[in-house]
């Protein structure tokens, strides 16, 4: 059947990608200059023992071939290694980091889309009015701003009130679950605002473009003629055909979910995976940075993968 | 993600995106229509002006200390010092300077590949189309970060290496672009025509072709511009920006990490990211006046009399990928 | 480094008695616990001491686990488990007689019984699991528990690092770890030791969160005086933004080595900002083996070029505080040379050498060997040293070029930096000059031993290799005679200077802070909590 033969072949894209992506990483991270062993045998009682041994800890005598197949199938095992520094399973590491993450940028999300989706209403709406430029000069002023730059205005701005590091009071001692969740969500403000803020933008103008080619269709006039209320309209005709790219984008972007908004989580010290691609970076943690950059690929693979196939769920003329 | 689509019928295609003599003038007579559109190209021609002309304009030299680290702003130093004890307001051109130059040359990179790829491959259809668009799919994967960090680790991270990463990794959303409007345009009549009077492939794509796809171009390099310096912005801040030059990125990088905000340094902080803000703005409102001009049913909202089919499926998730990878980019900025 | 080593000695005794005197700050006091909150830059990251890595990592070692000997406030070696020694048989046999009737957090006695068996799990698998503790066995033969107070530590050759040795190696409780030290030890390795855990030092950590946060609390069962705090805890931040608004806001009590830049930052917000000379230094190393450019190997040129060190400047922008360098061992170290010293900034002078040295001026001002080649250097650059190398390095580039030698800058992250440093096989080359940080621990032969041929490939920079040089050196090793080994350390300094292997820019600073509420805080090179000895925590308290 036609639909069937669009998702087999899409599922099967998907993998192969996949496939390769995973090679990529292996290759790239295996093309760096020295290793764990150039690193970790730097510290200051270092004797040519030492580094024999972690040589062999690291299996990093071994043939690049050997080790290519080794790491396919620890792969299938979802073993990732052990990170360099703190001696744990990356796979433990970036879960950890992931549970952190994903509240926090969820809340931002959400609030970009609702914030989004009502500026690009108003926008197409109150086309050449004034309410139109309020709606989208900021959005597209927010949209522009470097997020790290952002997140350090919002700390200049709000950090006399709210707390602007890490996930929790580290001195609160002993809360209560009523406490403990107050505490984090203070800290969440921040960085899910900073995140909404530069992302809500997107949602503007997309809104905002799809209701205007859909304002301008016969229908609509139509449906003005008839009589309906104008509220009517936007929600059953123009709002409708900006549901299609909004899916997209929404399935686009929790690919990179995972990503974790590195930057917003270093500026603001949130211990989710973003922080911790950041100081596997500045450790040259391999694994845990080889690990994290699967993570991310695969996801996004996989939600551009779903899009794909909404997208065809919701307009089937694409197969 | 993209896997090769079959041809919609010539009849429902557009009536009124016909083509025009001269798109490119054409082009030019939207922009000039249009404020926000003025506004945005203004902006950068001037910004582009003091950026070229940063040894003349900037009152002190970049690297030179004049005063104490953080030294708040005064009559000879309007911005202020910042950790080092370098003007900012100086540093703050001869930023300007590398930024630019950095956005400009790998949008030229990812521009010039990603045009003559999409158009090869919107043109000639087919195997040839299927294999350029999974090499396109390939390199879509490809995550910014790692391999910035083996650039960076084998190479040494230079403005050069920069440029050639961004460019490498952005073409393909130029490509992707440009070959869904390839696709549309091929099927014109008079490209038909020019082909049954013999002219060969090379001189239908240069002469015909290449010409009606510049102003769609034009918009999405003016974007990828965007892309390009915000990209440069997150790669210095997570401290593989070029150490030896000066740019708007690396200006936020030393700010956050000599500690400018506890030192109540915001005269530090404040202007790169300021200004990287303005030129993303700019380009956007040019870009877009473009982008509007080639899409003429938004000019005709409560007007319309015509009926015009839905965008196309590819079109559209093009438009979604483009507007979510200006957001901040690819794998850095995540999620957007 | 010796500032307040009368006040401490005087309050050492009275410590212990002082509890908590005065209003309350930052750490809460209530219902008698006495918490000290301490803000670092450094991550725990490995409970288990055969996977330390970071810095934290060996100050919480520092904090849980008792060592033989450690350093007291004037940086000397001093007591600790073992409350004296002596040695015989010519310095090859040390003797040492540890406190009676210690115990572990859980009750357990601590005794020689343990001290052996961690010593003889370092020996038995120094090829593979405990490599990390190779050096501290050097010429270690046995290590015997004659009884439970007696432990004998046999060398093949006098040394004059023993008690160095000995203070870098925590004891570790046999009773938890024997069933790891079986097979090939790998186990070793993989245990976790997370907290909490059985201690045996003055703190036992209780909970860790795996990332930022620390809490330790007082050991009841510890051996040495009790400290004023009940409870520690330790909080990682990743940037000094962050670590200075806690401070500033008193969420934390005391902050260890904030980066020197930031120092000016607090002095105004009523903090007690204490600055302490550390081992860390910053090197401009020239390649003494194969440099691309043969001009690197005329020691007059390396001369002159050190007339053409601005070292003051490079101190006020990017390393404020710091120290002037020239020694190849730091102030902070024992047997530092003073009359080893950096000569002037003297542009003019550096001209003159090597004017007549025979290297003309060239075009584009660049000068020119006898041989014809341009002094244009290949500089490789650790990018880890951040925005403060880069300042550094700009300032020797445009100074350089006023005397007519170009820098050429290669930028590199600290592994690809090593990796080409080192070249294959330890070839060094592809490069001219190299400009890295570099440290060493308190005992000078760290610092010494970085210029011998044995540290080819691992802390040797400069390739650099001398026969004379390795024979003053292994003399000073086997010194047991403190005065004798000053005298051959002194030689050691001098010939470096004169052979100029690198110049020394800069010896850094660590800087701590702390609030009003707290006293009685010392240091050493890495601060109030550092490696080497517990010695703040019995001497702090509120008020």
């Amino acid at each position: 059947m036609h639909r069937g033969n669009y998702v087999l072949r899409r599922v099967g894209a998907a993998l192969l990608t996949m496939f390769v992506a995973v090679s990529l990483n292996f290759v790239l991270f295996r093309a760096l200059p020295g290793s764990a062993v150039t690193n970790l045998s730097h510290v200051p009682n270092a004797t040519p023992a030492l580094r024999a041994a972690l040589t062999r800890e690291f299996g990093l005598n071994r043939s690049l071939g050997s080790q290519y197949v080794l790491y396919l199938w620890q792969l299938l095992h979802l073993n990732l290694g052990v990170s360099y520094f703190n001696q744990q399973p990356v796979f433990s590491n970036l879960v950890t980091a992931l549970g952190n993450t994903v509240p926090m940028v969820l809340l931002g999300t959400v609030f970009s889309i609702i914030f989004g989706v009502l500026t690009g209403v108003v926008a197409a709406w109150r086309r050449g009015t004034p309410s139109e430029h309020v709606s989208v000069i900021p959005a597209l002023g927010f949209y522009a701003m470097p997020v790290q730059w952002l997140g350090l205005m919002l700390i200049i701005v709000f950090g006399s009130v709210l707390p602007t590091s890490g996930r929790s009071n580290p001195f609160l001692i002993n809360p209560t679950p009523i406490q403990h969740l107050t505490d984090v969500l203070e800290h969440m403000i921040l960085p899910s605002l900073t995140l909404g803020l530069v992302l809500y933008g997107q949602y503007t103008l997309i809104v905002r473009s799809a209701m205007l080619e859909t304002l301008g269709e016969d229908y609509v006039l139509t449906a003005k003629a008839i009589g309906y209320s104008n509220g009517r309209i936007i929600r059953r005709y123009a709002f409708r055909n900006a549901m299609l790219p909004i899916v997209s984008v929404i399935a686009l972007s929790l690919g990179f979910i995972v990503g974790g908004a590195i930057l917003v989580e270093t500026v603001f010290n949130w211990p989710g995976i973003g922080l911790a691609v950041y100081q596997a970076l500045l450790e040259r943690d391999y694994p845990m940075l080889q690990g994290a950059f699967l993570l991310l690929s695969v996801s996004v693979i996989f939600f551009n993968l779903l899009a794909d196939l909404v997208y065809f769920k919701l307009d089937p003329r694409i197969g | 993600m993209l896997s090769a689509q079959p041809a919609l019928p010539v009849a429902e295609q557009d009536a009124a995106a016909d083509l025009s003599p001269s798109p490119l003038r054409e082009l030019w007579g939207s922009v000039r229509g249009s404020p926000s559109g003025m506004t945005g190209l203004i902006v950068l021609v001037i910004l582009i002006l003091l950026a070229i002309a940063a040894p003349l304009v900037a009152p002190y030299p970049p690297n030179t200390q004049v005063g104490a680290p953080f030294s708040p702003p005064s009559v000879h130093h309007l911005l202020g010092l910042d950790d080092g004890g370098y003007d900012v307001l100086s540093l703050l051109i001869y930023g300007l300077r590398v930024s630019l130059l950095v956005g400009f040359a790998a949008t030229f990179i990812a521009s010039v590949v990603g045009t003559l790829i999409g158009v090869v491959a919107g043109y000639f259809g087919g195997l040839v189309d299927s294999i350029l668009m999974r090499i396109t799919d390939y390199f879509l994967v490809v995550p910014l970060l790692p391999l910035m960090i083996v650039v960076a680790d084998l190479w040494g991270s230079s403005l050069v290496h920069i440029i050639v990463v961004i460019g490498a990794l952005s073409w393909t959303m130029t490509a992707i672009v440009i070959r869904a409007q390839a696709r549309t345009l091929r099927e014109r009549v008079f490209i038909r025509r020019s082909q049954a009077l013999g002219a060969s492939d090379v001189r239908v794509i240069t002469r015909h072709l290449l010409p009606q796809v510049m102003p769609l171009v034009v918009a999405n390099t003016v974007l990828n511009i965007s892309y390009a310096i915000f990209t440069e912005t997150a790669l210095s801040f997570l401290g593989l920006g070029d150490p030896v030059q000066v740019s708007l990125g690396t200006m936020i990088e030393h700010a956050f990490l000599r500690a400018a905000i506890s030192a109540g340094a915001w005269w530090a902080v404040i202007p790169p990211g300021a200004l990287v803000a303005i030129i993303v703005v700019a380009c956007s409102l040019l870009g877009r006046t473009i982008e509007d001009s080639l899409n003429p049913r938004l000019r005709t909202a409560y007007l319309s009399v015509r009926s015009f089919r839905m965008r196309s499926a590819e079109q559209a998730r093009a438009r979604a990928r483009q507007a979510r990878t200006q957001s901040g980019g690819g794998d850095v900025d995540s999620p957007s | 480094m010796n500032r307040k080593s009368l006040i401490l000695a005087a309050l050492l005794p009275a410590a212990a008695l002082l509890a908590a005197c005065g209003s309350s700050s930052a750490g809460s006091s209530s219902g008698g616990t006495t918490e000290l909150a301490v803000g670092v830059m450094s991550q725990f990251q490995n409970p288990n001491p055969f996977n330390a890595f970071s810095i934290m990592d060996y100050d919480v070692e520092d904090l849980e686990y008792p060592y033989l000997v450690q350093y007291n406030a004037d940086d000397q070696i001093a007591p600790d488990l073992a409350k004296s020694w002596s040695t015989s048989d010519g310095g090859k046999v040390w003797t040492f007689h540890l406190v009676p009737n210690a115990k572990w957090s859980d009750g357990k006695p601590l005794t020689s019984a343990d001290v052996a068996f961690t010593w003889d799990t370092i020996l038995k698998y120094v090829k593979g699991p405990t490599a990390l503790d190779a050096e501290n066995v050097t010429d270690l033969l046995s290590v015997k528990a004659t009884n439970p107070t007696t432990v004998v530590f046999t060398y093949s050759a006098p040394l004059a690092s023993v008690l160095t040795y000995i203070n870098n190696t925590s004891i570790l409780p046999e009773h938890i770890w024997a069933k790891y030290a079986t097979g090939n030890g790998a186990q070793l390795k993989t245990f976790g030791n997370k907290p909490p855990i059985v201690s045996g030092g003055p703190y036992i950590p209780e909970q860790w969160n795996g990332t930022t946060t620390l809490i330790l609390k007082r050991n009841p069962n510890w051996y040495g005086p009790k400290p004023a705090a009940s409870e520690v805890v330790i909080e990682y931040y990743t940037t000094p933004d962050g670590l200075i608004q806690a401070l500033k806001s008193g969420q934390i009590d005391y902050a260890n080595a904030i980066p020197q830049s930031s120092a000016s930052v607090v002095h105004n917000d009523g903090l007690i900002v204490d600055e302490y000379p550390s081992v860390q230094y910053l090197d401009l190393f020239f390649n003494m083996d194969h440099p691309n450019s043969s001009a690197i190997l005329d020691p007059t040129l390396r001369h002159a070029l050190n007339y053409a060190v601005d070292r003051s400047q490079i101190i006020s922008v990017a390393y404020p505080g710091s120290q002037p360098g020239e020694s190849i061992v730091t102030p902070a170290a024992q047997d530092w040379d003073p009359a080893v010293k950096p000569p002037a900034f003297d542009l003019a002078k550096a001209n003159q050498m090597l004017n007549q040295a025979g290297y003309k001026m060239g075009s584009g001002g660049v000068r020119v060997a006898p041989d014809g080649k341009k002094l244009a250097f290949t500089v490789i650059f650790d990018n880890g040293l951040g925005g403060a190398g880069q300042r550094a390095f700009q300032i020797l580039q445009s100074d350089f070029a006023k005397v007519g030698v170009q820098l050429n800058l290669k930028t590199l992250d600290t592994t690809a930096f090593l990796a080409a440093m080192f070249g294959s096989n330890n070839s060094y080359t592809g490069w001219d000059m190299a400009m890295e940080t570099d440290a060493g621990l308190l005992d000078p032969g760290y610092d010494l031993a970085y210029f011998t041929c044995a540290d080819f490939g691992s802390y040797n920079f400069s390739g650099y290799c001398s026969a004379h040089y390795d024979q003053l050196y292994l003399e000073q090793a086997a010194a047991t005679n403190p005065t004798v080994r000053r005298q051959i350390a002194d030689q050691l300094q001098v010939y470096a200077d004169q052979q100029l292997p690198a110049l020394t820019l800069l010896y850094t600073s660590t800087v701590d802070v702390h609030q009003h509420g707290w006293t009685g805080f010392g240091g050493n090179p890495y601060g109030a909590l550092n490696p080497m000895s517990q010695v703040t925590f019995e001497t702090i308290h509120k008020g």
